[in-house]
This record gives structure tokens, sequence and C-alpha cells, in this order.
């Protein structure tokens, strides 16, 4: 069964058509990768999912349940988190605090809720750094500290927005290690937007290839890569 | 009753065609470079005193009072882009809020120093008394006003709409950087808004001058109802806020028929609360 | 330190000046009607705490959640007609008509703050600006409370369940400076807690609090409540203490910018600030209302816009900023 469904999504920005009858499952334990030339309605889609905007067609379902055009919070309380492409922490909050803001989703408890960010802290590496304030950190670290506060809301699934840009090559090597231990270690769905080409194919099991707002291919990244669509909208691009 | 309602309605739209004057001001700094003037109302207030300071002085009659509002207006507006403005060009929201209501709050009260919280008036001029068409009474004043603010309303139009600087001020208020790449210098840009926006309001005061009642809060009502007008009309859009400067101006003057004078502004304001209470959902900004 | 950090200043940077500030304030409490025996020095005091109290209310809202509100003052009016109205028509205790007060203007804030919260700053001010002088013009009017000419309190006898004191100030400091107590305590306590963590998340980055779980209606809500209810227990205090309110008094656009220029000139993240800023407007204003003679030539206001200029464009974080250090 899947875990995330996505059935004819579409959606209208006055007379551009940012996303047109997007269809695609995600199943459960799978890392996705959706992919595409700028402009293609990849972000338009995970907001889409992620509550922040209405579709103008098609339903989203999670876990059998529709959750088109359900509110944001409401998303993430059924244990589907997302990260934000330009990293939106908390700068004038620790580390810790920042975290702790994700963890309170289970608990009222600040003893228990700084507990349980803690291990998450612990479990991106950033520990070292948890009592510094957020606008302290570099980028990288930022990008953990937002992967840290999401998974403390304890997701089923991820929505990853392009977390590699702007990170040094070491830094991205880590940045992927992380997410396979996310999946392997914790069984977290991910579905990831990104657009380094020899980290994500490697990465994913399965790959989806979004173009103008339109599905183009879907199927493992071997299939993908060798696709001529595929190879026309980014060659196109150049 | 029925010359009642079309009194109402032609008053309406008399003062709806200086709402719109005003209203065009503040759209214009509004939409190049998105900052909201909150002392607008008080820059039409400085208009008004401009008039009544030559009058009550120099015996100069409003009318030719106009120009010169006009021109300290401008001055005022540069000025303060200059001076305040663009400290905070790139400061967070409140702090903005905060700057151009600290510009209200002291041009307001230094008038009140300076001129008490009296109501004045000026007296007979050049223009006076009533004229009647369609069966219905309107003030000559009012008259000569209205078509003083539409004909200024018209000169700032033609002046976006037909000129180079005008093309410069709608680049620069589309897509600064772009603009920039052209040459074109958004700090000029910048302060030429602002003296346009602030001889609007200054002339549009210079107008009410005639006929409306001159005092300190005078900006408050106009400054708000010029919101209204804008929020109605679509932040940046001329066009809009004229039409919507009408339109507002009917609204209240017909919600003062129909329910207590006192209560007209109210009507404007429901209007208002409602408008903003509707607006589209947009949630996110992603891009 | 960037200029778009504004908010959630952390409290424990500016341990030197709390301190301070916690001293002076028991000081002042304590010994002010013992030192002072006239009234003018009591009076500035009430006052001091009483602008203290609305901009710690105000502060909710403003400071801890980021939505800043130029309406405060129908809250404010809204707890001092409501106790006096209740009293003057159907004899209730004027207690309980500030309980009453608090409720009715923290329901009518959710009410109203409902539909608005999804207005993001510059437009969310004007609507509560518009709120504001709706309200004005409303109770100008309806003659059923009292229209334009106001509202006389009637002299009693003087006793603590009729919260009237007559002459004796004493007794309206130490209630005025109790509420201002309760009102910090509460902002302590919510700002450690969940709420508090939320709010500050709302404030930071909505929707990333909201990716988080966080429903920043709910949570607006509540810092709405509590920020118009403690408004309106100061309005309560005021219709008490002057025994007089009308229209202008109370629900004037002006009465709601000096609470807002009291938190930003104290500093608006602070859970002191509001107090900081009392300390020096208050007696500001009402040295400059008596040396320039006469009632309002508006010198004090001139002053006031003058000073948030000043303050909005060179030092947003206020005195607390100022003179505050960071640990880090």
């Amino acid at each position: 069964m899947s875990l995330l469904r996505i059935e004819e999504v579409t959606k209208r920005f006055g007379g551009l058509v940012a996303n047109d009858r997007v269809s695609f499952d995600v199943g459960k334990g799978e890392i996705v990768g959706l992919i595409g030339p700028n402009g293609a309605g990849k972000s338009t889609l995970f907001n889409c999912i992620a509550g922040y905007f209405k579709p103008d067609g098609g339903r989203i379902f999670f876990r059998g349940e529709e959750i088109t055009g359900l509110f944001p919070e409401k998303i993430a309380k059924k244990e589907l988190g997302r990260t934000f492409q330009i990293v939106k922490i908390f700068p004038r909050m620790t580390v810790l605090e920042n975290a702790m803001v994700g963890a309170f989703v289970r608990t009222a408890s600040v003893a228990g809720a700084s507990k349980r960010a803690g291990e998450w802290i612990e479990y991106v590496g950033l520990s070292a750094k948890i009592e510094s304030l957020a606008s302290e950190l570099t980028l990288a670290e930022q990008k953990w500290l937002q992967l840290a506060r999401t998974l403390a809301i304890d997701p089923e699934m991820l929505l990853m927005d392009e977390v590699l840009a702007g990170l040094t090559a070491s830094e991205t090597k880590s940045a992927v290690e992380l997410i396979r231990k996310i999946r392997d270690e914790k069984g977290i769905t991910i579905l990831i937007v990104e657009h380094v080409m020899d980290v994500i194919m490697p990465l994913s099991d399965r790959v989806v290839v979004l173009d103008n707002g339109k599905k183009i291919a879907e199927g493992t990244p071997e299939e993908v890569s060798k696709d001529p669509l595929v190879i026309k909208a980014y060659l196109g691009e150049e | 009753m029925e010359t009642e309602i079309l009194q109402a309605v032609v008053s309406g739209l008399l003062l709806g065609l200086i709402y719109s004057l005003v209203a065009v001001g503040l759209t214009l700094i509004w939409g190049v470079m998105d900052i909201v003037n909150f002392a607008h109302g008080d820059f039409l207030m400085l208009g008004m005193y401009t008039s009544y300071v030559l009058y009550t002085s120099l015996g100069i009659d409003p009318l030719l009072s106009i120009p010169v509002a006009g021109g300290f207006l401008f001055v005022v507006g540069v000025v303060t882009y200059r001076m305040i403005i663009r400290r905070i060009m790139h400061a967070p929201m409140l702090v903005q809020i905060f700057t151009t209501f600290g510009m209200m709050i002291f041009l307001r009260y230094v008038i009140f120093f300076f001129f008490k919280p009296d109501y004045r008036s000026i007296g007979n001029t050049v223009l006076s008394g009533n004229v009647k068409f369609l069966g219905v009474y309107v003030g000559i004043p009012e008259t000569v006003a209205a078509l003083g603010a539409f004909l200024t309303t018209g000169v700032i139009y033609w002046i976006i709409n037909h000129t180079k600087i005008g093309g410069a001020i709608t680049a620069t208020s589309e897509n600064r950087v772009a603009a920039q790449l052209m040459g074109i210098d958004p700090d000029r840009i910048f302060s030429l808004s602002w003296g346009i926006g602030g001889a609007a309001a200054g002339i549009a005061g210079a107008l009410l001058s005639n006929f409306f009642y001159i005092f300190p809060e005078v900006g408050g009502v106009f400054g708000l109802t010029a919101f209204v007008v804008v929020c109605f009309g679509g932040f940046g859009n001329i066009h809009g806020a004229f039409i919507a400067g009408l339109i507002v101006g009917l609204i209240e003057s017909l919600g003062g028929y129909i329910a207590p004078p006192e209560y007209k502004h109210l009507f404007v304001y429901s209007l208002f609360i409602f408008l903003l209470w509707l607006r589209p959902r947009g949630l996110l900004g992603v891009t | 330190m960037a200029v778009k950090d504004l908010f959630m200043v952390r409290k424990t940077d500016y341990a030197p000046v709390r301190m301070a500030v916690i001293i002076g304030l028991v000081f002042l409490v304590l010994f002010v009607p013992v030192i002072f025996k006239k009234p003018f020095p009591q009076d500035l005091v009430i006052k001091i705490f009483l602008f203290a109290l609305l901009g710690n209310a105000w502060n909710i809202l403003g400071g801890l959640t980021g939505q800043v509100s130029l309406g405060h003052a129908m809250f404010f009016g809204t707890g001092a007609y409501t106790s006096t109205l209740l009293f003057l028509k159907f004899g209730v205790s004027p207690w309980f008509g500030l309980l009453t007060g608090a409720m009715l203007a923290g329901g009518i804030s959710l009410v109203l703050g409902y539909p608005s919260f999804k207005l993001k700053g510059h437009y969310f001010a004007m609507i509560t600006i518009a709120f504001g002088e709706v309200f004005h013009i409303l109770f100008r009017n309806i003659d059923a409370f009292g229209g334009a000419s106001g509202l006389f309190l009637p002299i009693t006898d003087n006793s603590f369940s009729a919260f009237y004191f007559g002459i004796h100030k004493a007794p309206y400091l130490y209630i005025v400076f109790f509420f201002y107590i309760l009102s910090t305590v509460t902002i302590y306590l919510l700002d450690r807690s969940k709420i508090g963590f939320y709010l500050r998340s709302i404030n930071a980055e909505e929707d990333a609090a909201r990716s988080l779980g966080v429903s920043s209606p709910f949570y607006k809500s509540i810092a709405m409540f509590f920020s118009a209810s403690f408004t309106a227990v100061g309005g309560s205090f005021y219709a008490q203490y002057v025994t007089f309110i009308d229209p202008p008094s109370v629900f004037h656009l002006m009465f709601s910018i000096q609470i807002v220029l009291i938190v930003i000139l104290g500093g608006i993240g602070s859970i002191v600030g509001p107090l900081a800023g009392a300390l020096v407007l208050i007696p500001l204003s009402e040295f400059t209302r008596i040396y320039l003679g006469g009632t309002g030539r508006g010198f004090d206001l001139i002053l006031y816009g003058l000073l948030i200029i000043v303050f909005a464009v060179y030092q947003p974080l206020g005195l607390v900023g100022m003179f505050g250090r960071k640990r880090r």
C-alpha cells in the first residue's frame, strides 16, 4: 500500500499552471527523488502536499486518509513532516529550543520536550552546539537543525526540499549518510527534491521527474536517466 | 426624498474624487517601495494649514495656495524620504510601521501645539455659494475641489503612464533590480515618489480648505480612509485607487444618509475590516 | 546583530538591567507612599504601574507573538466601561465588574482576532486601527453607554469592596502594583511554557512553526485573550481611580499609541521593557504637561513622535537594548 498518494494534483497561479495533473505514489520505507529543471513545479507540489497551497484540482492521500487542503499544522500532526528550501530556523532561539518546538507536538512538558529534542539533536550530530543560538550556526549546521527539529515531531514521512543546496562536498556526503540513516534506522519514508544528480540518483529507490508542471517520467534512477524525455528536458534547459 | 438620495450621491462622488487623489499618492508610494505611509493623512493636514496660513496672514485666496501647498508637500515628502525612510528601507516591518507612525504623531502635534485643537475655517473667498444642478444643491467650493482633485489625479496618471520618468517609476515598482540594471537610479525614483505622494495629499488638503474644517486631527480620518481606498483598489494600482475613491465616497455619503451622520465613517471602516478579512488566504512565501 | 531579529530578545541577556529594575520597583512601591505624602508623586507612580501593566499586556501579543496592535485602547475602554456601567446600572461590585470586563474584552478579542490573524504585519496593524476607531465612534454616539459626555462614578464610602478610597492613593497604588506583578508573572510563566515556545516560533517563522504542528490561529488567540483581558483590567482600574470616563480618554487612538510607545521605548522583547519605558515616558509626559502649561498643548506628544522615530530607526531594542548586555 502506498504511504503517500498524489492523484491528479493541479495548481494554478493566475495563468501559469505550476502543477498539471501530477500523479504518483510513495511506498512505505522508500526514498523517492523528485527532480526536474528549474520551474518544473517541484516546490509547488511540496507546498500542496504539506498544506501551504490548496490544490486547484486533484487529491492527496496519506496513510489512506485524504489530506488535500488541510492546514499545515494538521498535516504535521498526522506525522508528515517537511523541511524548507530556504532554512527557516528560529534565529533567536537556541538549537535546543528550536528542536523543542518540534518535540512539543507530543507533550506539554518542557522537560519532556527538552529530553526528546536533545536526543534528535544528538542524532543529527549537533550536540556540541546545543546551547548556541540558531543564528550563530553555519549553513550546514542550520540544515541539520532544521532536520532535527522536523524529526522531533516523530514523522512517518519526510518531505525534504533541496537540503543539499549550498553545501560543500564533504557536507553533502554527511547529509546523504544522514538521510540514509534516517530511512534505514528509523524507517522514515522520504520524498526528496534535489538538483544534484550525482547525489540523488544513488540515494533514491525511485525517481519522479517533473517538467513544466507535468510528470514526464517515473522509475528507477537507472531507467529515468536513460529516458529520452528526461534528457531532453534537462538538455533543453542548457 | 429622491432628491435627498441624489444629493447624497452627488456629495459622495465629489468627496470621492478627493479621496481618490489622496489615495493615489498613498498607493504610489506603496506600489513603488512597499512602504506604508501612516503619515499620509497628515500630509493632507499640512496642505490645509498651508492654505490657512497663507489666507490669514497674507490674504491669499485658497485657490492660489494650491500650487504652494503642492510644492511644499512635495518637498516634505522628499525630505521625509531622504532623512528617515531611506534608513529603514530594509528594516523589519515593525520598524517601518512605527517610523511613519511616529511621523504622523510628530506632524500632528507640532501643528496642535502651534494652532491648538480649534476648528478653523476659511470664510469668504472667491469661491462661495451654491449651484443648483439637476435639482440638487452643490457647493461651489466642493465642486471646484472635486474638479481640482480630478485634474490632479489625471496629471499624476499622465505622468506615470506617458512620460519617461513615469515609466522609470513603473519599472522600479515592478522590478527594482532590473530597473537598476537599465540605468534607473532607485534612490531618485523613491524620492520622486514620496514627493509626488506628498504633493497629492497636500493639494487635496488645499482643495479641501475652502470648505472643510481645518484642525490638527483631520489627517486621522482622511488617512484611514485613504487606506481603505488603497486596499479596495489594489496596492500600487492608480486606476483602482481612482475608482475605489469614488466608491468609498459614495458609501460614506449614503451611509450618512441612511444612518445618523455621526456613523458614516463606521460604514467605511466596516467595509475596510470585511475587505481585509475576506482577502484570499495567501499562505506561505516560499518563492 | 541582524535587525531582522527584533523580537525574542532573551531575557537572561539583560540580567543587570533586570536586577536594577526589580530593586527600583520594590523601592518605589513600598516606600513611595511613605516618603512622598503629597498626592502628585503617588499619582505618578500609579500611572507608571498602570502603563507598565498595559505595556505588559500589549507585549504578550506584540513582543512575544509578533502581532502589532495599534488598537488596544478598545480593550482598555471595554474594561473601563464594563465595570462602570455594571456598577451604575445594576449595582454590581466593581471587582466583579473588573473580572467581567476582562472576560468580555478577551471574548471580543477572540471574535475580532481570529479572522484577522491571517493578516500580516501592516495589514494587521491597520485593521486594529479600524477596530479602535469603530469602538470610539460607537461609544461616542450610543447614549445608553453615556455617549460623548461620559460617565461619572459616584463618591461612595471608602472601602476595599467598593474599590474606592477617596483621597487615599496608597491603596490604589498597591492594587495596580498587584496587577502589574500578576501580568509580569503571567508573561514569565507563559514564556517558559509550551505556549511561549510556540508563540515565539510563530513570531520568528510562522510557516516553519506550522510545519511542526503549531496551530498559529489557536496560539495567537491565546496570546490575544491574555493581552486583551489584562488591558481591560487596567481599564477598570483606571475607571475606579479617576471616577470619570469618556470615549476620548479611554478609546482614543493616541492612547493605543502611548501603550505601544512605552513598550518600544522600553524594549519590546523584554519582560521589564514596559516598566522601563513607563518609568521614562510617564514622568516625561507629566512634566511636559505641567511646565508647558495647560492641558494638552500636545508637547509631550511631539516628543512622543520624535522618540518613536528615533528609537525605531536607531535603537529598535529600546532602553533595555541600550543598557543591557548580551551574555553570549
